[in-house]
């Protein structure tokens, strides 16, 4: 029915050009399969869950300056000032800011001797009152929050007595999932487990501990305090042009900076892979319109080059969707045999990526997807050249130059 | 003869437009991308300061106690110092020049009325830190060397600080409020951002320089915070600044500048042999305890300056103009048998295959050119798009002459080289399979 | 078996109307071997389109096998092309990339035939005109009388109503015009119909019956005797 034997025999009376086709098609499919997965990847991580009310939350940096600025005192009134402000939701003094890229880690055991084997995990140390849990909007699997008679405000070096820490953080320490109301151990010192939070993500979203977290019961009275509002999403952007006013009016001697939403912390700290994943679009793109010029290019071409021949099996009773077909076939046929190279092209890049920049694989369904992709490219490509070709007219066949 | 195949050239192009046009385009894309990708992955590993890179030195210390260690690099050092290192190593005057480094900040009270205070990122380092790192002085100079052991609250500030606090004056011997402190303004440099921030690459690397330098031994004096990172391998109660500065805290970093092989040697020795006492204070217990000077150009390699991901780019850029090669091939393959009858006449009236080759190539070169045109003019798009992406890398993104040539000497190259197979394959085919009338 | 009558055809530019066919009229019988002639600008060529049914007409009918030719659409025509027409072309117009056997394949695959049964046709028709031996080969490597002979085969493997012939000889020497010739005058003896076109008069005496077209019209032009074969004397 389709001639596809003769089309394939007549194709090897064009080695080049035949060759051509199959080897961009093939480096196409590779190049464009591989970005994709990439650009997934890179926007999975972006979308990770990380157990906050991102949308809603604006954190700052509050430097304090001059003698005689009562830390304590000041962060209460700021604390209360804004808590009290329509729409906002709660507010906390804390030392760091989720995905920021910026904060403190340490060290944690589950044992004391672990700490000395080396069989430690990192975990970031966040530090705030009760306030924590609503501030960023996070869910409690079991334990509770922070008693108010466990926080402590202090300028120095304090040893928790009780902490909170994360899911992801007691799966890593505690096996037999015993972790409530256990001992945690961290610089030298140890402290009770009195709540475990669903999920909590740290500064650092390129590292595995993202999501080991800790928790203490501490205010520092440090200059390099950050304050973080959840407010309601639609007075967030109100928020971030006004809140410096209203908290230098309650007092100027301190500079206010870094006023910003969580969604654009969090756009800042993946400007790489969201930077990558825009460049990979436009390769992708650019790559796929290429491809199909070239093809259209090349098919118009051999068109022209055959119109003799068409207008001689029209003569010889061919209908002009035996023509179409005729074009597309062998079209069809030629991208297959480029995608089966790029298919194995494809593979050996995968494996190179993952070798050499330890990105995963590729997962399975790419490839017949991205197959159907390429075929309906390549089908695309030679649509309007093989409709060309059927309106050649069979009384070509009896003209004579 | 070169102007008749241009001619040709020309008029054939005038017979097949879709055809040449089609190839512009497709070379045009191929060179704007990768070009663009090139440029940025060529700019971020260039070296930020070629003339001295080589006999400038980061010093790193094994300082850790047994079971620690940095496992983010292989030689597992540690990326910074602890200030009692920082003022030990500061005794040798082995080094041409020396210096130690902290990233700090302040805010800053504004004399003007109605400029509210800002916070300003600042470096404390030594007196030899601008002639180390070739940093130009538009007015006044840098403190005297005695500061640097007695303190003053001396200042030199970039251009664009000046420009904010003074108008842009010669402000030398004007003060400045920091946080309360009046500091005196000794010499203003002029704009100075290195690609990348090679002499402290903790927070990044294409970060923007500070605008405000300070002396190091202010640290103990104002008690400076440090605006950079702070690691703590050992278990130690730090309430106070100078616990802080008698700590095993890693938060300094240290630079020398050692001018030749012996000079360097030397230094090697000393610091291992500084290293030798310190272990008789129970310090440096780990068993890989030692020193390792890297110059500019290992120490970036070291801090993985050029990201993965551009490497990745890198290879992909290649890869699509390859594609775009095979495709321009393909399309001279067609454009060069759809003249081949004419090209039979020619050769029947006399022209050599000699000459039939070289008349393709003049074709295929003026293509290229064209291509390459168009794929600088699309590479300076694709470099604005990545400066908006990378919010960091503005001082990145301008393409230097050596780019552009560069960009037009790929085309025309790879032009050439997709041209000679096409090209030869017309002129080796015998000009009579051309004439028969079919 | 086939008739034409009052065939008109105009081919009009923005300048001038031309007449290349008016009030044609012709009637075939099968088996017989009919030469159409005529000088150059006559309307041959366009007497050929329209019997072939490469072109539409104007005016007048066509009736083939009693098929009125005028009410079909494009579709319908090829397809009666391909089941009732064996062309043979000046030019031959063999496919040069394909090889000896999918040539004559051609025409066969547009009919939808099982796959043993074309097989069968092709080296049949092959073994008729005397080149099932060059099966595998290419049209380049064969000379002109013998790739007009595939043309031929390719023309016969479908058993058509007829062969409609353009000019068959016309690019060959008289040596391999002359084995063409004989093997139209065979396939016309075992029963097959014949329309030839050609401007050759000597060629068209050889035809059982000529037709002279002069300015779009059958023309009262009696043909000479046919001249007898040295050979059949």
């Amino acid at each position: 029915m389709l001639e596809i034997r003769p089309i394939l025999s007549a194709l090897t009376r064009h080695k080049s050009s035949t060759f051509l086709m199959i080897l961009q098609i093939a480096i196409t499919f590779a190049v464009v399969i591989n970005s994709i997965s990439i650009i997934k990847q890179r926007l999975d991580l972006m979308n990770r869950d990380t157990g906050l009310a991102e949308s809603e939350m604006i954190a700052f940096n509050i430097s304090p300056f001059g003698e005689n600025y009562d830390l304590e005192h000041n962060f209460k009134a700021d604390i209360e000032l804004l808590r009290n402000t329509p729409g906002v939701i709660d507010a906390l003094v804390t030392n760091m800011v989720p995905i920021s890229g910026s904060g403190s880690s340490s060290t944690v055991s589950a044992t004391e001797d672990d700490a000395n084997n080396d069989e430690d995990r990192g975990a970031g140390f966040f530090r705030g009152d009760s306030h924590i849990l609503n501030t960023f909007g996070l869910k409690l699997a079991s334990g509770r929050n922070f008693k108010p008679n466990e926080i402590v405000y202090s300028q120095t070096f304090v040893e928790p007595k009780v902490v909170m820490i994360t899911q992801s953080l007691a799966d890593k320490l505690y096996p037999k999932n015993d972790a409530l109301g256990n001992q945690i151990y961290f610089w030298g010192t140890s402290a009770t487990i009195v709540g475990i939070i669903e999920k909590l993500a740290g500064p650092w979203p390129s590292t595995t501990q993202f999501m080991d977290n800790l928790i203490q019961p501490i205010i520092s009275l440090s200059n390099f305090n950050r304050i973080i509002v959840r407010i309601e999403k639609s007075l967030v952007s109100e928020m971030l042009v006004s809140v410096e006013k209203t908290l230098l009016a309650r007092n100027a001697n301190r500079v206010i900076s870094n006023v910003r939403s969580l969604d654009e912390i969090k756009r800042r700290s993946y400007s790489d892979d969201y930077a990558m994943t825009k460049i990979l679009w436009s390769v992708v793109i650019l790559l796929i319109s290429i491809t199909l010029l070239g093809i259209i290019g090349i098919v118009s071409f051999n068109v022209n080059q055959r119109i003799k021949q068409i207008g001689t099996r029209r003569a010889l009773g061919a209908r002009k969707i035996d023509i179409q077909r005729y074009f597309i076939t062998e079209n069809i046929l030629i991208t297959s045999m480029g995608l089966v190279v790029g298919t194995l092209i494809a593979i050996v890049f995968s494996l190179y990526l993952a070798q050499t920049f330890s990105i995963p694989q590729i997962d399975w369904y790419y490839y017949p997807l991205g197959t159907l992709v390429m075929l309906l490219v390549g089908i695309s490509a030679v649509w309007v050249p093989a409709q060309r070709a059927s309106n050649v007219s069979p009384a070509v066949a009896t003209q004579s130059i | 003869m070169f102007t008749y195949y241009l001619k040709l050239s020309c008029l054939s192009i005038k017979r097949t437009p879709m055809i040449t046009m089609l190839m512009i385009v497709a070379i045009g894309m191929g060179i704007g991308v990768s070009m663009t990708v090139l440029t940025v992955n060529y700019l971020m590993g260039k070296d930020p300061i070629p003339s001295k890179s080589s006999e400038l030195f980061h010093v790193q210390l094994f300082t850790y106690g047994k079971g620690s260690r940095n496992s983010r690099v292989d030689d597992e050092f540690p990326y910074q110092v602890t200030y009692q290192d920082a003022m030990n190593l500061h005794q040798s005057n082995i080094p041409t020049r020396k210096t130690r480094s902290l990233a700090t900040g302040f805010s800053i009270i504004p004399s003007i009325a109605d400029q509210p205070p800002f916070l300003e990122s600042a470096r404390a380092i030594d007196s030899d830190f601008f002639t180390m790192f070739k940093i130009p002085f538009i007015y006044g100079e840098v403190w005297d060397k005695s500061v640097d052991v007695s303190s003053r609250n001396v200042a030199v500030i970039g251009k664009e600080l000046n420009d904010k606090l003074f108008g842009g004056e010669n402000s030398v011997g004007r003060e400045m409020n920091m946080e309360g402190k009046l500091f005196t303004v000794v010499g203003v440099i002029d704009d100075w951002q290195p690609t990348p921030r090679f002499y402290d690459l903790n927070n990044g690397s294409f970060n923007s320089s500070e605008l405000l330098f300070i002396p190091f031994s202010l640290l103990p004096a104002l008690e400076l915070p440090s605006w950079g990172n702070n690691n703590g391998w050992k278990t130690e109660i730090i309430n106070t600044y100078q616990e802080k500065l008698g700590s095993e805290d890693l938060w300094n970093q240290y630079w020398v500048e050692l001018n030749n092989t012996a000079q360097k040697e030397e230094y090697l020795d000393w610091v291992n042999g500084y290293i030798s006492e310190q272990k008789k204070l129970e310090r440096f217990t780990n068993d890989k305890a030692g020193v390792s000077l890297k110059n500019v150009t290992q120490w970036l390699n070291y801090n993985t300056v050029v990201s993965s991901d551009n490497s990745i780019l890198v290879g992909l850029a290649f890869m699509f103009l390859v594609v775009c090669m095979i495709n321009t091939l393909g399309l001279l393959l067609s454009k060069f048998l759809n003249r081949a009858p004419e090209i039979g006449v020619r050769r029947a009236l006399g022209a050599s295959r000699r000459t039939i080759f070289f008349q393709h190539l003049v074709d295929v070169g003026m293509i290229g050119l064209a291509g390459g045109l168009v794929g600088l003019g699309l590479s300076q798009i694709g470099l604005m798009g990545v400066k908006s992406l990378y919010s960091d890398y503005n001082q990145l993104v301008q393409m230097d002459m050596t780019m552009m040539i560069g960009s037009i000497a790929i085309a025309i190259t790879s032009s050439v080289l997709a041209g000679m197979y096409p090209a030869w394959v017309i002129c080796k085919t015998n000009p009579s399979v051309y004439l028969k009338i079919q | 078996m086939l008739k034409m009558k009052n065939i008109k055809k105009i081919f009009r530019t923005d300048l001038v109307e031309t007449h290349a066919l008016r009030d044609f009229s012709l009637e075939v019988d099968e088996g017989e071997f009919v030469a159409v002639t005529g000088p150059s600008g006559s309307g041959k060529t366009t007497f050929l389109n329209i019997t072939g049914m490469l072109e539409t007409f104007d005016g007048g009918n066509y009736t083939l096998d009693e098929k009125d030719v005028s009410q079909l659409n494009d579709n319908q025509r090829s397809q009666l092309r391909n089941e009732k027409i064996g062309f043979i072309f000046q030019s031959f117009n063999l496919i040069p990339d394909l090889n000896l056997f999918d040539n004559v394949d051609v025409p066969l695959r547009y009919r939808k035939f099982g796959t043993k049964d074309r097989k069968l046709r092709i080296e049949n028709a092959l073994e008729r005109v005397g080149l099932s031996a060059r099966m595998k080969h290419l049209p380049s490597q064969l000379s002109g009388g013998q790739q007009q002979r595939v043309a031929i085969a390719r023309a016969l493997a479908g058993e058509p109503r007829f062969l409609l012939a353009d000019e068959p000889t016309g690019n060959l020497d008289s040596l391999m015009a002359r084995q063409v010739m004989q093997l139209l005058e065979e396939i016309n003896q075992q029963g097959t119909t014949v329309i030839m076109v050609t401007h050759d008069a000597e060629l068209a005496r050889r035809a059982q019956r000529n037709i002279h077209i002069v300015d779009g019209q059958v023309s009262d032009y009696q043909p000479l005797q046919p001249v007898l074969n040295v050979a059949e004397m």
